[in-house]
């Protein structure tokens, strides 16, 4: 599951290096609004979780957005 | 809610003719950068207002080129409403204004409505309201904005976006026609702020420090009379909210998405739109666009988007259409539509 949920995020943004759950999403490269949007598009699609602003907001790593996505969908 | 014995006369729409392209244009941001936004939200290019031009003028255009083709004199129209954000005046009603103009009766019912992205279905119900209960006969429903006159130029968040045009639709009473119309309306005052011009208003007068134009929070540069809009918080409330109430009329109305010729969704950005489109099971070929070529153009993206799509075709007369707006208020609606014999103009470039 955590290998399939870093190929999602590593697609959705195009990254052909692949993402790793310590990441820092925000201090990516490519990281823009754009790239949010995707990212909570994707989220959206395969596990049908909406992640708000406020959590959001709190969220730093890759990981915190897994984590967030297996607490919703518990 | 429901509407009978009312029918879309015809529908017409007016851009300007200066065109903002996102590749070309918008050189303070890298070229790739701006590929990328182009591909996400569909937006190639829009239109933007002169200096000197208004939404009125834009909708006036629109107007007198639908009263024109469909050969009704501005003296048997009995009611005008103009849905805009962005009006000539804080007072009067721009309306007023185009009453005289248009030369429509002293005795036409004329106002103005505050809405923005769910202004034309906001309208379109204000104008069946006044036919059905309000005794009018013919009401023309103008929606228009210029919304690039309350952006940044150099606010990324908005500037690839958001283009201008007016639209003009004419309403009539018609005794005996067998489709009705249906609606339903939903608002959350409580996101306002995702979607807002802070100052200028009343509430935040205008003043130097409001006028200053700076790099906000958000990473855009605006100040803080321009339009700030939350990506994120509006995207959500899209995929979300938009697509349960659309869900939950499909279902009370007990529509078949099958039996339905189009979904003409207010033009928000690709990405989004083709997203709800989705969810809500339209296959791509029955949703049309215009924001390719237009961009989102706020209150008349959706009559903007009939015009430009439907005009091309033909003699097919009969259009079951789902329509539906979404945005600043945040307010949202739906309505489920029969356009029979309705008269679509192509799209007038003044």
């Amino acid at each position: 599951m955590e290998e399939l949920f870093l190929k999602r995020f590593a697609e959705a943004l195009e990254k052909e290096v692949g993402v790793k759950m310590e990441d820092d999403f925000r201090e990516y490269e490519e990281w823009d609004s754009l790239s949010l949007l995707v990212i909570l598009s994707m989220v959206d699609d395969e596990y049908g979780v909406n992640i708000d602003a406020n959590h959001f907001a709190g969220m730093k790593t890759v990981k915190d957005i897994f984590e967030f996505i297996i607490k919703k969908s518990a | 809610m429901i509407f009978e014995n009312i029918k879309i006369a015809g529908i017409s729409a007016a851009v300007p003719r200066t065109v903002v392209n996102n590749l070309r244009d918008h050189a303070f941001v890298p070229l790739e950068e701006r590929e990328k936004t182009v591909k996400l939200t569909g937006v190639e290019e829009y239109r933007k207002a002169a200096d000197d031009q208004t939404t009125a003028d834009l909708c006036e255009a629109a107007a007198r080129a639908l009263l024109k083709g469909l050969n009704v004199d501005p003296k048997t129209v009995d009611g005008l409403i103009l849905v805009t954000m962005t009006p000539d005046y804080v007072a009067p009603s721009t309306a007023c204004v185009l009453q005289a103009k248009l030369g429509l009766p002293l005795a036409a019912v004329t106002f103005d409505v505050n809405l923005g992205c769910s202004g034309y279905v906001y309208g379109l119900y204000i104008a069946c309201s006044l036919i059905q209960g309000g005794s009018l006969k013919r009401v023309l429903l103008l929606a228009g904005d210029t919304q690039t006159k309350i952006c940044y130029e150099q606010d990324k968040n908005t500037v690839f976006l958001l283009g201008d045009a007016g639209s003009a639709t004419i309403l009539e009473s018609a005794p005996g026609s067998s489709s009705p119309i249906r609606m339903k309306f939903m608002t959350d005052g409580s996101k306002k702020d995702s979607l807002i011009v802070p100052a200028g208003g009343f509430r935040n007068p205008s003043n130097d420090k409001t006028r200053k134009i700076e790099k906000q929070p958000d990473g855009g540069t605006r100040s803080h009379e321009h339009l700030y809009l939350n990506g994120m918080e509006v995207f959500n409330f899209s995929i979300t909210d938009v697509v349960s109430t659309i869900k939950e009329f499909i279902a009370e109305e007990n529509i078949q998405v099958d039996g339905m010729d189009y979904l003409v969704l207010h033009q928000a950005n690709k990405f989004m739109t083709d997203k709800i489109a989705k969810k809500l099971g339209f296959p791509a070929d029955k949703v049309p666009y215009s924001l390719s070529k237009y961009g989102n153009t706020s209150s008349a993206s959706i009559p903007l988007t009939m015009a430009h799509c439907f005009s091309k075709l033909g003699d097919k007369k009969d259009l079951r259409c789902l329509l539906s707006g979404f945005g600043v208020g945040l307010s949202w609606g739906v309505v489920d539509i029969n356009l029979q014999s309705t008269r679509y103009l192509d799209v007038i470039e003044v």
